[in-house]
């Protein structure tokens, strides 16, 4: 039996927020084929409605007993760059929302007052949140968690957003994200404040998946792939990473993984907060690059990277911005500034990373850890985005290549083929920006 | 008489669904089995949620994480993380509040849950304090591990090895050790040793307890060399290792041990007389009663004297002296230990002299479960060990003048939280002072 055709709700969820109206619609199987999932369907699905519209979806493998399966998409066209851009969650973004009974959620339209989009069982609501504007994000789930009780994944943006920072990034509850190419910024135009997935409900899996999935761990362990675990391993790989991961030393606590994560690539960190002997602190660092670039301002690092955080702020803008020496109360209004419209970190190329493509950087978000550079990069990437697997554990994951993670679609050696011929061609189009065409399902 | 035939035709649970006693072997009252259950590590799990995935599979033959008898929660601010199973308790509260009965405890030591009777009402979820019945927020059915009938999956998938099942340690050594001990003092002290171990009448073996020598000072004015040197080395002995004397040497002690053996269930010693205190207040009265009547006052009611004095082969068979050990054996039947508690005079001398003591009991924090296992506060003879503040996450203060060092908590805790430490050492790094 192919999980392909298995490990699906077979629904999209349509959510309009200028009608507050929302319905399913059942997946045709023939486009699932033609574009297989994640970032691929997303695009297919975005050309079907305005180019304004969101598009959250997972791959094929979310949720599934393929390793870092934790992946959920934002595809829309970027306000900032204006061009089609495909924003990674992790977590258990992914999964949640698979689980809540839709693979794949198109919000459309634009709301009159801020509001909540809320998937449980496969059911879509619409929330009103009044009052919410301008509420640091971790006040703002403390109201999402009173008035939209049971969620269990959800994607807000904060102050940032409110205040159309072009710097905005939506965040995964209050650990922030790598979304460095406004989908914040398209959430606030909607005035869309959160997204929140429930994922009570199941999906069969086949039999032999726990089995293969301890085979994949056990190749990716004797290959040496999941040795250094961590943050910190992974800031160090980055250019400017050495004085990054010396800033935290004595701060780490756990590692935290994402669903089903072999390699834990975040960890928390604890910090006492200027100025206060006793009250702790604590966040989940989950930006690699966001926090190289704020950690040049060594001793408070960590206390601005939780204000970016509150105010859904890129930590990376933040810490470009705040490259000069500046003594904290100024630092902190500089951060402050930065989360209002109009505000400018005077770089040209942002978000760039060296050795890749800028368009494609930003294609994927701006804030994919680059672990590799060139070719190696972009199609590694470009497949995780496509299968739902989690695009920072991909390139850790080196001995790990296309066909270990497609056994967990297909036993059918032809139909592994198949897939993989498709994928390719999804790449080149999501690379060349092409949107394809083709009809959408059928209304439920 | 229609009414009562009507009574007498309704059905009871008790008729339905009647309870099954446990079955316990001979060996279990000596060496109880330890049944398997599944060790979390807070330390090595980041809450992935594979072992939830996994779980799921099992219950509800989908990936549906939150079916799963097993959840991590985390502490979003500073990551630790919790898991929420169940750890197969030896007197499960979740089978006790069951109004059908569905939960069963088999012989394997795995609690499950009979899906045939279980209506889903969650009470066992509200009595279990891990709250380890989970309720499946899709179904609204109760999921509760069991241990996948003795090869858990959330074990064997865990990528962090932050699960293991386990049987606790092995070799209960500390138990065995003590049982040993405190027979043979028990044989040597009682039928081997001519004379007696207390002061009142000594023989060709001149042995004298702190407390005994205290009263011999008080009675007589005089110090005895030879008995007061067996009493100083006691003394020593307490300062150095606390009070292992009762633990592991008393022989009355070791009688109330056996007492407890016997008679597991306890009739609750009364409230008013639940003082620690009460033993201070006796050790006074005796030397007090001592100086006052010219002879050692307590050591003619002591159980130990008695104990050594009356029951060896070679001692005199006083009738009047054979009636005290089982008078005050039998406050065993109203606490454990409740007599080395409240009102040993002995263990109140020696309980003094550890006031310098060397040793310490601490209970580390990190290592602990805490507000569900409290194992450790369960077999304390003495009940030093306050589960209120194991359940609330706190490392209890054990009052080392009240510890009879019988390591019991030490031979118990699965996660080898229980330590000895020197007084001035912390527990683990990091934690404070027990």
């Amino acid at each position: 039996m192919s999980l392909y055709k298995t490990f699906n709700n077979g629904k999209i969820g349509v959510a309009d927020l200028t009608t507050q109206s929302a319905y399913k619609l059942d997946l045709s199987w023939d486009a699932l084929g033609n574009h297989v999932g994640g970032a691929a369907m997303n695009a297919w699905l975005l050309s079907e409605y305005e180019s304004d519209s969101l598009v959250l979806g997972t791959g094929p493998l979310t949720g599934s007993f393929a390793p870092a399966s934790a992946l959920l998409v934002g595809t829309f066209r970027s306000p900032v760059f204006d061009h089609l851009c495909h924003v990674p969650f992790l977590l258990r973004s992914g999964p949640e929302m698979k689980f809540s009974g839709v693979d794949y959620l198109i919000i459309r339209g634009a709301a009159k007052e801020p509001c909540a989009v809320s998937v449980t069982r496969g059911q879509i609501q619409i929330f009103p949140l009044p009052d919410s504007q301008g509420k640091p994000v971790p006040e703002l789930l403390q109201m999402l968690r009173r008035d939209v009780p049971g969620f269990r994944a959800s994607i807000v943006t904060g102050p940032a957003a409110d205040g159309y920072s072009p710097y905005a990034s939506a965040s995964i509850a209050s650990h922030g994200s790598f979304d460095k190419v406004g989908l914040a910024s398209r959430m606030a135009a909607k005035n869309l404040k959160a997204v929140l997935f429930s994922g009570i409900e199941g999906l069969p899996f086949r039999e032999d998946h726990p089995a293969l999935s301890k085979a994949t761990e056990k190749m990716l362990q004797a290959s040496g792939s999941l040795v250094n675990k961590g943050f910190i391993p992974v800031v160090r790989k980055l250019e400017d990473g050495g004085e990054a991961a010396k800033v935290l030393r004595g701060r780490l606590g756990r590692n935290r993984a994402c669903y089903h994560c072999p390699c834990p690539c975040m960890t928390y960190a604890g910090f006492k907060k200027p100025g206060t002997a006793s009250e702790k602190e604590g966040l989940l660092l989950m930006d690699h690059v966001g926090w190289a670039a704020l950690s040049s301002r060594s001793d408070d690092a960590l206390f601005y990277l939780q204000r970016c955080l509150e105010l859904g702020l890129d930590p990376r803008a933040a810490g470009i911005g705040l490259r000069e020496d500046r003594p904290l109360r100024e630092a902190m209004n500089a951060i402050e500034k930065l989360a209002h419209a109009g505000a400018s970190i005077d770089e040209e190329d942002y978000p760039s990373a060296p050795g890749i493509n800028t368009r494609t950087y930003r294609l994927f978000g701006g804030g994919i850890t680059p672990l590799s550079s060139g070719k190696a990069w972009t199609d590694r990437v470009a497949a995780a985005m496509i299968l739902g697997i989690c695009p920072v554990f991909i390139q850790i994951a080196g001995r790990l290549d296309r066909s270990d993670l497609l056994r967990f679609l297909s036993s059918d050696a032809e139909e592994i083929k198949a897939l993989g011929e498709s994928i390719d061609g999804e790449i080149e189009m999501l690379l060349e920006g092409k949107i394809p065409e083709s009809g959408i399902g059928d209304r439920v | 008489m229609e009414a009562s035939r009507q009574t007498e035709l309704l059905l009871k649970l008790e008729d339905l669904r009647p309870r099954v006693p446990e079955k316990k072997k001979f060996s279990d009252w000596f060496m109880p089995r330890r049944n398997k259950y599944i060790l979390f590590d807070p330390a090595k799990c980041t809450g992935c949620g594979t072992c939830e995935m996994i779980c799921s599979t099992r219950n509800v033959a989908k990936v549906s994480p939150a079916s799963a008898s097993v959840r991590v929660l985390t502490d979003e601010k500073l990551g630790k993380n919790f898991a929420v199973l169940c750890q197969h308790c030896r007197r499960p509260l979740c089978l006790e509040a069951c109004p059908t009965r569905a939960i069963e405890k088999g012989d394997d030591g795995i609690v499950r849950i009979n899906d045939l009777f279980c209506v889903d009402c969650g009470l066992c979820t509200m009595a279990c304090p891990e709250a380890a019945p989970l309720k499946d927020p899709g179904s609204q059915e109760i999921h509760k591990c069991d241990l996948c009938e003795g090869d858990p999956l959330c074990v064997k998938h865990c990528p962090e090895s932050a699960l293991t099942d386990t049987r606790g340690k092995a070799l209960r050594w500390i138990k065995a050790a003590r049982w040993s001990v405190q027979a043979l003092t028990f044989l040597f002290l009682v039928i081997l040793v001519v004379g007696t171990f207390c002061y009142f009448r000594a023989g060709t073996v001149e042995l004298s307890c702190p407390t005994g020598t205290l009263q011999n000072i008080a009675s007589s004015g005089t110090l005895i060399l030879v008995g007061a040197s067996s009493a100083l080395a006691l003394l020593i002995l307490t300062v150095l290792f606390g009070r292992v004397f009762c633990g592991w040497v008393c022989p009355f002690g070791f009688v109330l041990d056996l007492v407890d053996k016997i008679t597991p269930k306890k009739l609750g010693w009364p409230n008013f007389l639940k003082s620690r205190m009460a033993k201070y207040g006796i050790l006074g009265g005796a030397v007090g009663s001592s100086a006052l009547l010219g002879y050692q006052a307590f050591c003619t009611v002591c159980p130990i004297g008695t104990l050594c004095r009356s029951y060896g082969v070679q001692s005199v068979m006083q009738s009047a002296e054979l009636a005290i050990v089982p008078a005050l054996a039998a406050t065993e039947l109203a606490e454990r230990r409740s007599w080395c508690r409240y009102l040993c005079p002995v263990g109140a001398t020696l309980g003094i002299a550890s006031l310098l003591r060397l040793l310490k009991i601490v209970i580390g924090a990190r290592k602990c479960k805490k507000f569900s296992c409290i194992q450790c506060a369960e077999v304390c003879p003495v009940g030093i060990i306050d589960a209120d503040q194991l359940r609330e996450g706190n490392s209890p203060k054990i009052p080392m003048t009240e510890c009879i060092m019988c390591l019991r908590c030490v031979d118990r805790c699965p996660y080898s939280a229980a330590k000895i430490r020197f007084r001035w050492q912390k527990a683990t790094p990091g934690e404070t002072n027990a």
